[in-house]
């Protein structure tokens, strides 16, 4: 069988998803090697990264650099992503856990903590705007992909995997805007891990 | 949706066995091209999975077939500029099934096969395709949501998980093909 376009398509999906499910190994072996977090641990980390991700969004709402079309599918995005930090709020309240607060410096240094090195306060393009949201979602499936192997309630569990899912949506809109008619880059991967 | 005549089942179940015949072709020839580990063998490393996990596995499996039945049989019926997107969306819901017939193997299970035929109604147009394909998707979330907290605790939760959430962006873009909200809730439930 020949390869046509349709083809290369299917391949460099499968490819993507071969190198994104190479990333499981690593993870487990580092997992192994530490105690088991307490749930109350894992929701402070997951809020952290979800207050990074609003930090960022409203970054790129204020630049201005956004076109009309663009900024309304992230204001929508941004509305869901502070309904992911209340749910996470209200579940520390419960777990009488201490709440974490990221000021805009603290975000900075936690974006270059996760390797991700772009700029909070010097956007210049639509482009670098939608750059930053799509590396945060990333970070943000990865904090939840982490939690969801690690979370024992089940209420929290769950409201991890819906919000997870949440966070790929927003990824896959993001690269649409970004890259538009480039499906194979808006849902490049069969099984998203976002990133570490 | 609408349980097919005996006719009507014979004629579709040979356009789905053709169908699918084709589909697991190209994704065959996928995994030849690729020329990397298969993805199956990366995906279930590291994983611990028990014998009652195969039961929720096997039902998700269950799922992922219709839903390759579904965009099998579909995809011809759309115009292109939909039916790259469901192209894309099928060769991904085959790894997930390979991904899920692994981990049930694992737990010493046997996955089931894929049905001989499924209640797919009458679709006819790019819009009746798409519907039916997103209400298949919607149904797999639902599962996987209700399922996962079921699954033994620890990095098998977490790897359908990964299957759920690419399920998720399937979702967001058919809808969007469809001309609704493509992301109409901050928490993803498939209901």
């Amino acid at each position: 069988m020949g390869c046509d376009g349709t083809r290369r398509e299917l391949v460099r999906s499968a490819v993507a998803g071969a190198a994104a499910a190479a990333m499981l190994e690593p993870l487990a072996a580092g997992a192994a090697s530490t105690a088991a977090p307490s749930d109350s641990a894992i929701v402070i980390r997951t809020l952290e990264i979800e207050q990074l991700v609003v930090i960022s969004y409203e970054r790129v709402l204020d630049s201005g650099l956004l076109t009309r079309a663009a900024s309304a599918q992230v204001r929508s995005i941004l509305h869901q992503e502070r309904q992911h930090v209340a749910v996470l709020q209200h579940a520390l309240r419960g777990l009488g856990g201490t709440m974490p607060h990221l000021d805009k410096a603290a975000a900075q240094r936690e974006l270059a903590a996760h390797h991700v090195h772009d700029s909070l306060a010097h956007l210049r393009s639509q482009r670098e705007c939608l750059k930053l949201l799509i590396d945060v979602e990333s970070l943000a499936e990865g904090a939840y992909f982490w939690a969801i192997s690690r979370l024992v309630d089940p209420v929290l569990l769950r409201a991890a995997v819906e919000a997870m899912g949440s966070e790929a949506q927003h990824w896959t809109l993001l690269s649409g805007i970004q890259h538009p008619g480039k499906l194979y880059r808006s849902v490049p991967y069969p099984f998203v891990q976002g990133s570490p | 949706m609408t349980p097919l005549s005996e006719a009507e089942s014979h004629s579709r179940r040979t356009l789905l066995a053709a169908a699918a015949g084709g589909a697991l072709a190209i994704a065959g020839g996928v995994t030849a091209c690729s020329g990397s580990k298969p993805l199956r063998v990366k995906v279930r490393s590291g994983v611990t999975v028990q014998s009652g996990d195969i039961s929720i596995l096997g039902g998700l499996l269950d799922l992922e077939q219709h839903t390759i039945a579904a965009y099998t049989a579909g995809i011809p019926l759309l115009a292109s500029r939909y039916a790259k997107a469901s192209k894309q969306f099928l060769s991904q819901e085959l790894a997930h099934a390979q991904a899920l017939t692994d981990l049930i193997r694992k737990a010493g299970g046997k996955p089931q096969k894929p049905h001989s035929s499924y209640a797919l109604g009458h679709p006819t147009s790019d819009r009746q395709v798409l519907a039916l394909v997103r209400d298949l998707e919607s149904a797999q979330l639902a599962a996987y949501v209700d399922s996962i907290p079921l699954l033994t605790p620890g990095r098998l939760r977490s790897a359908v998980a990964a299957i759920f959430a690419n399920d998720a962006q399937h979702l967001a873009v058919l809808r969007q093909q469809l001309g609704q909200n493509p992301i109409p809730a901050a928490f993803v439930t498939g209901r």
